[in-house]
C-alpha cells in the first residue's frame, strides 16, 4: 500500500524524451494543483461557499483522475483536459464571482504558462484564442449585466483591451521562454546522454584493458610451454641452472676439457662467466672471472665482437689465444656467440684437452646448442620483463603488443569458436568416441580445422614463413591444413573435442615459397575461453635445422651401423674390463653363438686354452696404447676351431684408454684356400715333373731304339760284305726288336695322353664284375705262368669310368704276374677293405716284392726296374693317370724283396 | 752280373749300359780298333757300383780289378748314371777314374748335374750310324790311346 502511494508520488519514467519533460511539469503542478483545490474546498465548506466546494471538489476528482492518467502515458490528453479544466473552473469562477476584477483572474496567467510548457504549438494557439475568447465573454457579460458584482467599479471594454493585452504578452513571452527552455534542456540531455555513453565505453576500455591484462598472463604461460617444448634445458628459468646444466651436459656428452659460458654485461662491456664445468668452473665463477670485450688476444671477446663462431683446432698456433692458468691442458677450442636476432647475449666457450679438427656434425650441435641457449637467455629476460609487466598492469596493451611481436618465438593469435560449432555439427554417435568417429570420417577433418580463424601474427611468423605481410600469410592458410599432414589435424581435434585446454605436436608446414618447415606446434585456449574456444594461442618453434641435424646425426648412425653390420669380418668392442660390449653379426655367425649370448661372454671364453696367453699379451698392448694384429684360433658354439686373425685398436675415451675395438677376421676359408692352393701346386709340380720326364722319355727312350735300328743296319751292311750269316741275322732280329719296341712306345704314348680325360660317362659296377673282366684279360699271362687268382666276394659298387677302371686292374694284374719271380706258389687275391670310412680296392701278390726305396719311383713314365722284363715301363703310370682322374690316390705296400707287394687304390665317387 | 770280355790286354773298359743293344754296338765298335782292352759290361748302375766298389760277388780283387776308363748310360733302371757318377766321384779310392758319359740325352738338367759331379767328359750317342761309328774311333783314339792312364 505504501509503495503504490510511493509509486503515486514519483514521477514516472517514460522512454519518450518529450514525454518525460512534459511528464515532469504535470507531475507536480497536479499535485500542488490537487492540494491547493482540496485545501481551498475546505476553506469553502469553512466559509459555507457551496459554490466554491463544489466546483473545487470536481477539479480536485479531475487532477486526481489526470494523475492517475499520467502513469498510464496520456500525457497529451491530460494535459488538454488539465488545461481545459483550469480554463472552464477560472471562466466559471469569473461568472459566479466578481467578474474580470475577480481575483481568480490571476489564474489565466498561470493556465497559459501551464499550457506553455505542455501543450504542442496550435493547441497552445487554441488555448490563448480561448482565453482571450472567454475574457471578452465575460467582460460582455458584465456590460450587459448579465454578470452580477460585488463591485461598483463600471466595467468597459477597455477593462478586456487591457486583461486580453496583458494575457497575450504574457502568452507570447511565456512561450517564447518555454521554447528556449526545451531546447536548452534538449541540449542539456544530449550532452548528459553523451556523457553517459562516454562513461559505458569508458569501462568498455577498462574491462578490454582488463581482458588484455589477462592475455599478457596467458602468453606468459604460452612462452613457458613453449619453451617447455623447446628443450628440456629451457624448461629451467633459472639461468644460473640452466647454464650450469648446459655446460656439465656438453661436457659429458663430448667428451670436452672445459666449457663455459659468459654472459655480456652491456652497461661495463664485460664478459662476465655465468656457467663452467668442472672444479675449475666453480673456481672461475667463484672469482667472478670475466674478460673485456676489448681485451684483443681473447679467442672470447673475439666471438663477441665479430659475432662469429671461431675454431681454433691447435692452441698453440693461434695468437690470439688467451691462455688460462686454470686451465693448462687446453690444446683446442670452439668459441661460438649467443645471438638472438644480430645481438650477442654472450658467448659459449668450448675446451679440449687435444687438438683435433672438429667435425662439422659437432659443430652443427654445438651452433645449435649455443642457438637454444640464446633463445633460453632470450625467454628469461622475456619472462623477467613479464612479470615486470605483471607489476605494471596499465602498461599493458603496447607492452603485450611489443612482445607479441617482438617475441623471438611463432605466435598465433587464433580463434577456435567456429571449429567449436563445427564440431558440434558433426553427427556423432554419443557412444563412440572422437577418435573412432574421425577414423571412419576422416574426411571432416580438414572442413572443421578450416573453420580456424587467424586473428593475429607476430614478425617472427612472417619471416618463419617468408611472408612478406600478414595478409599474405593468412592468404595461405587454407593450403596451410591440409590432407598431408592429416594425422595431426586428426590428434588436435580429438584432443580439443575432448576437452583439453593444450595440444602439442610435431608437424610438417610449407612456407610461402613452398619450402618446408618442421616445427613443435603447441596449441593453448586462453584460460577464460574454456568453452567457446574464441580465443587461443599457437606456438610454433622452429626445429627443422634440428631435425635436419638430427637426420644427418641418424644418417652417420645408420651408415654406420650398416657398415659395421654387413662388413664381412667380425667387429668388437670391449670395455675396460675385457667384457664385451659390441659386437656385430658378423661375429655371431662367425662363432655361432647369439649376439645377446656373446655379450655375456668375455674374449677368454671364446679362445682355445693355448690362446689365453696371446689375448692376454695382446690387451697390455692395448692397454699401453698399442695396436697390433695377430692370429688366434677361437672355439665356435659347435666345438670347431676357427682359425682367425685379429686386429686390435685401443679404445679412447676423451684421453684414457678404455678397452679396445677388434676387427676379427675368419682364415678358416683362407686357410683352406691356402692348403687347396699347396696341394693345387704340388699337383701341377707333378705335372710339370711329369711332363719333364715325358720330354726326357722322347728324347731318350724313343733315340734309342734309333740309334739301335740305325747302328744295326749299319753294321748288318758291313756283316753282308763280309757274308756273316749269324751275324747278319742277329743284326736284322735286333733291328725289328727295337722297330716294335718302338712301336709300343708311341701306342703307350698315345694312350697315355688320352687318359688325361674321360672318355667314358661315370657309371656303376659292382668290383667283382669289374675284377672278373680284368683277370680274363690277361688269363693267357696267368695260364702261362700258373698263377692263382681269387677274386673276394661280395665286393663293394664301384663308380666311374668303368673301360678304364678294368685297364687299372688289368695292368695291376698283368703286373703282378709279371714279376712273380720264382714263387712256386704263385697267388693273385683281388679284394677292397674299409679303411677310415673309405672304400679302399687292392691287388695282393706273392711275387718278387718291392723295396720301399722304389715305391714312389715305379709309377714314374717309362721307369723299369728290370730291364729283362718286357714292357715299356708306361703301365703303371698309365694306372697312377687313371686313378689320378677319378680324384683317388695309389700306392703299394710291400715288406721288401721276395715279400710279395699290395696295391692299394681308392676312386671318389664323382669325377669331373 | 757283369759280362767280361778279358784279352789279357793291360787297358780295362767298364761299359755301364742297360740297352743290350746298344751295348752291342758300342763293344763292337771298340773290338773293331784293335786296342787291346778288357772289356766290363754292367746292365745297371747297382751292379756297376758293387762291382767297383767290390761288394757282394765282386769282393774277389783279384777277380774283379778296378777299370781305367768307365763309359756310363744315365737313363738305367734301379740306379741310375748320374748317382752312380756322383758315388764314384766322392770315393777317394775311385774319384781318380776317367768317367765318360755316353747317353742319348742331351738333356740341360743331365749335363749340368753331370759336370757338377765331376764329370770327365759327356757325350751324346748319335742316332747316325757313319756318325756313332765316328764318335767311337775318336774315344778309342784319345781315351784308349792317347790319354795316359793313371796305373
Amino acid at each position: 500500500m505504501t509503495l503504490k502511494i510511493k509509486q503515486l508520488l514519483t514521477l514516472p519514467a517514460s522512454a519518450d524524451e518529450e514525454q518525460a519533460r512534459i511528464g515532469r511539469i504535470l507531475h507536480p503542478v497536479l499535485w500542488a494543483f490537487l492540494v491547493a483545490s482540496s485545501v481551498v474546498s475546505v476553506w469553502g465548506i469553512w466559509v459555507a461557499n457551496f459554490t466554491l466546494v463544489g466546483v473545487l471538489g470536481g477539479t480536485s476528482l479531475i487532477f486526481a483522475g489526470s494523475l492517475w492518467q499520467i502513469r498510464r502515458g496520456r500525457l497529451g490528453g491530460v494535459s488538454i483536459l488539465v488545461i481545459a479544466t483550469l480554463l472552464v473552473m477560472t471562466v466559471f469562477l469569473l461568472y459566479t464571482g466578481n467578474g474580470i476584477h475577480d481575483n481568480f483572474i490571476i489564474v489565466y496567467p498561470g493556465t497559459l504558462i501551464l499550457g506553455s510548457l505542455v501543450l504542442n504549438q496550435r493547441n497552445f494557439l487554441v488555448l490563448v484564442i480561448l482565453t482571450v475568447l472567454s475574457v471578452g465573454g465575460i467582460v460582455f457579460g458584465e456590460m450587459r449585466g448579465i454578470i452580477q458584482t460585488s463591485y461598483s467599479i463600471e466595467t468597459s471594454l477597455d477593462d478586456f483591451l487591457g486583461v486580453g493585452a496583458a494575457l497575450l504578452v504574457t502568452a507570447v513571452s511565456v512561450r517564447i521562454l518555454a521554447n528556449d527552455l526545451t531546447t536548452s534542456l534538449r541540449q542539456a540531455r544530449l550532452a548528459q546522454h553523451a556523457l553517459t555513453k562516454n562513461q559505458a565505453d569508458l569501462q568498455t576500455y577498462i574491462r578490454e584493458l582488463e581482458q588484455k591484462q589477462l592475455a599478457q598472463v596467458q602468453f606468459a604461460n604460452q612462452l613457458h610451454t613453449a619453451a617447455e617444448v623447446t628443450q628440456q634445458l629451457t624448461l629451467i628459468l633459472d639461468l644460473e641452472e640452466l647454464l650450469n646444466q648446459i655446460v656439465t651436459l656438453l661436457q659429458n656428452r663430448f667428451n670436452l676439457y672445459h666449457v663455459q659460458v659468459y654472459l655480456l654485461d652491456k652497461t661495463t662491456n664485460h664478459l662476465i662467466i655465468k656457467a663452467a664445468s668442472g672444479k675449475v668452473g666453480r673456481t672461475l665463477r667463484e672469482q667472478g672471472h670475466y674478460i673485456d670485450l676489448m681485451r684483443p688476444n681473447s679467442l672470447v671477446a673475439r666471438t663477441a665482437r665479430e659475432k662469429t663462431i671461431i675454431v681454433v683446432n691447435d692452441v698453440s698456433q693461434e695468437p690470439s689465444f688467451l691462455p688460462n692458468p686454470l686451465l693448462p691442458a687446453t690444446r683446442a677450442e670452439v668459441s661460438l656467440p649467443l645471438l638472438i636476432q644480430d645481438h650477442i647475449l654472450g658467448v659459449l666457450d668450448i675446451q679440449t684437452a687435444r687438438a683435433e679438427s672438429f667435425p662439422t656434425s659437432t659443430l652443427n650441435t654445438f651452433h645449435i646448442l649455443a642457438g637454444q641457449i640464446a633463445i633460453a637467455l632470450e625467454n628469461a629476460r622475456l619472462f623477467s620483463q613479464l612479470a615486470e609487466s605483471e607489476a605494471n598492469l596499465r602498461e599493458g596493451e603496447s607492452r603485450y603488443r611489443s612482445l607479441f611481436e617482438d617475441s623471438p618465438i611463432s605466435l598465433w593469435e587464433t580463434d577456435f569458436s567456429l571449429v567449436k560449432q563445427a564440431l558440434n555439427q558433426l553427427e556423432r554417435p554419443k557412444e563412440q568416441s572422437w577418435r573412432f568417429y574421425f577414423s571412419q570420417h576422416p574426411e571432416t577433418i580438414i572442413p572443421c580445422i578450416q573453420q580456424l580463424k587467424v586473428m593475429d601474427v607476430n614478425q617472427v611468423t612472417l619471416a618463419m614463413f617468408q611472408a612478406a605481410d600478414k595478409e599474405a600469410l593468412f592468404s595461405l592458410m587454407p593450403k596451410l591444413f591440409n590432407e598431408k599432414i592429416l594425422d595431426f589435424l586428426r590428434e588436435q581435434l580429438i584432443a580439443l573435442a575432448n576437452g583439453l585446454i593444450s595440444f602439442t605436436g610435431e608437424v610438417i608446414l610449407r612456407r610461402l615459397d613452398g619450402g618446408k618447415i618442421n616445427v613443435i606446434y603447441r596449441l593453448v585456449i586462453a584460460p577464460g575461453y574454456e568453452e567457446t574456444w574464441k580465443k587461443a594461442f599457437v606456438s610454433l618453434i622452429d626445429i627443422t635445422e634440428r631435425k635436419r641435424v638430427e637426420q644427418a646425426l641418424q644418417a652417420e648412425r645408420d651408415f654406420a651401423q650398416q657398415v659395421i653390420e654387413n662388413m664381412g669380418q667380425g667387429l668388437t668392442v670391449t670395455d675396460g674390463n675385457g667384457r664385451f660390449q659390441f659386437v656385430n653379426s658378423a661375429y655371431s655367425r662367425m662363432l655361432g653363438y647369439s649376439v645377446e649370448t656373446l655379450l655375456q661372454k668375455s674374449p677368454y671364453d671364446l679362445v682355445t686354452p693355448d690362446g689365453a696367453e696371446i689375448l692376454f699379451e695382446s690387451q697390455q698392448k692395448r692397454r699401453a696404447g698399442q695396436t697390433s694384429s695377430y692370429e688366434a684360433t677361437l672355439v665356435h658354439a659347435n666345438g670347431h676351431i676357427v682359425d682367425v686373425l685379429i686386429t686390435g685398436v685401443p679404445r679412447w675415451e676423451g684421453n684414457k684408454i678404455n678397452g679396445s675395438i677388434a676387427v676379427i677376421t675368419d682364415l678358416t676359408e683362407r686357410k683352406r684356400a691356402e692348403q687347396e692352393r699347396e696341394r693345387l701346386i704340388i699337383e701341377l709340380e707333378a705335372r710339370n715333373a711329369e711332363l719333364g720326364r715325358f720330354t726326357y722319355t722322347v728324347s731318350h727312350d724313343l733315340k734309342s731304339p734309333l740309334v739301335t735300328i740305325k747302328g744295326f743296319l749299319g753294321l748288318l751292311a758291313k756283316d753282308i760284305a763280309k757274308g756273316d750269316s749269324a751275324r747278319i741275322k742277329s743284326d736284322m732280329e735286333r733291328i725289328q726288336t727295337a722297330a716294335i719296341t718302338m712301336e709300343a712306345l708311341l701306342n703307350d704314348l698315345l694312350e697315355l695322353s688320352r687318359v688325361g680325360r674321360l672318355e667314358n660317362s661315370p657309371q656303376e659296377a659292382s668290383f667283382n664284375q669289374l675284377a672278373q673282366e680284368a683277370v680274363e684279360r690277361v688269363m693267357g699271362q696267368i695260364a702261362e705262368r700258373g698263377v692263382e687268382v681269387t677274386i673276394h666276394p661280395k665286393l663293394p659298387i664301384i663308380y666311374g669310368d668303368l673301360p678304364r677302371l678294368v685297364e687299372v686292374v688289368q695292368n695291376l694284374v698283368d703286373n703282378a704276374v709279371k714279376f712273380m719271380g720264382t714263387q712256386p706258389n704263385p697267388h693273385i687275391e683281388i679284394g677292397a677293405r674299409e679303411f677310415n670310412g673309405e672304400t679302399v680296392f687292392y691287388v695282393k701278390d706273392n711275387g718278387i716284392g718291392i723295396e720301399p726305396r722304389f715305391h714312389e719311383k715305379i709309377f714314374g713314365l717309362f721307369d723299369r726296374l728290370d730291364q729283362s722284363i718286357d714292357g715299356t715301363g708306361i703301365g703303371l703310370a698309365l694306372v697312377k693317370r687313371i686313378i689320378e682322374v677319378h680324384n683317388g690316390r695309389i700306392w703299394v705296400e710291400s715288406e721288401g724283396a721276395n715279400k710279395g707287394s699290395t696295391f692299394f687304390f681308392t676312386v671318389k665317387g664323382n669325377t669331373t | 752280373m757283369i759280362t767280361k770280355r778279358e784279352t789279357g790286354a793291360l787297358l780295362r773298359v767298364l761299359l755301364v749300359e742297360d740297352n743290350p743293344d746298344h751295348a752291342e754296338l758300342i763293344l763292337r765298335s771298340l773290338e773293331d780298333h784293335k786296342i787291346p782292352t778288357n772289356l766290363y759290361h754292367a746292365p745297371d748302375g747297382e751292379a756297376a757300383l758293387d762291382f767297383l766298389f767290390q761288394r757282394g760277388e765282386f769282393s774277389d780283387p783279384i777277380a774283379n780289378p778296378q777299370p781305367h776308363i768307365i763309359l756310363l748310360d744315365i737313363r738305367m733302371p734301379k740306379v741310375d748314371g748320374l748317382t752312380v757318377l756322383k758315388e764314384l766321384k766322392s770315393s777317394p779310392e775311385l774319384r781318380h777314374i776317367p768317367i765318360i758319359i755316353l747317353t742319348t740325352s742331351n738333356n740341360r738338367h743331365d749335363v749340368t748335374k753331370a759336370y757338377a759331379n765331376y764329370v770327365n767328359s759327356y757325350l751324346v750317342k748319335p742316332v747316325d750310324f757313319e756318325s756313332f761309328t765316328q764318335l767311337m774311333n775318336e774315344i778309342s783314339l784319345y781315351w784308349l790311346n792317347w790319354n795316359h792312364h793313371l796305373d
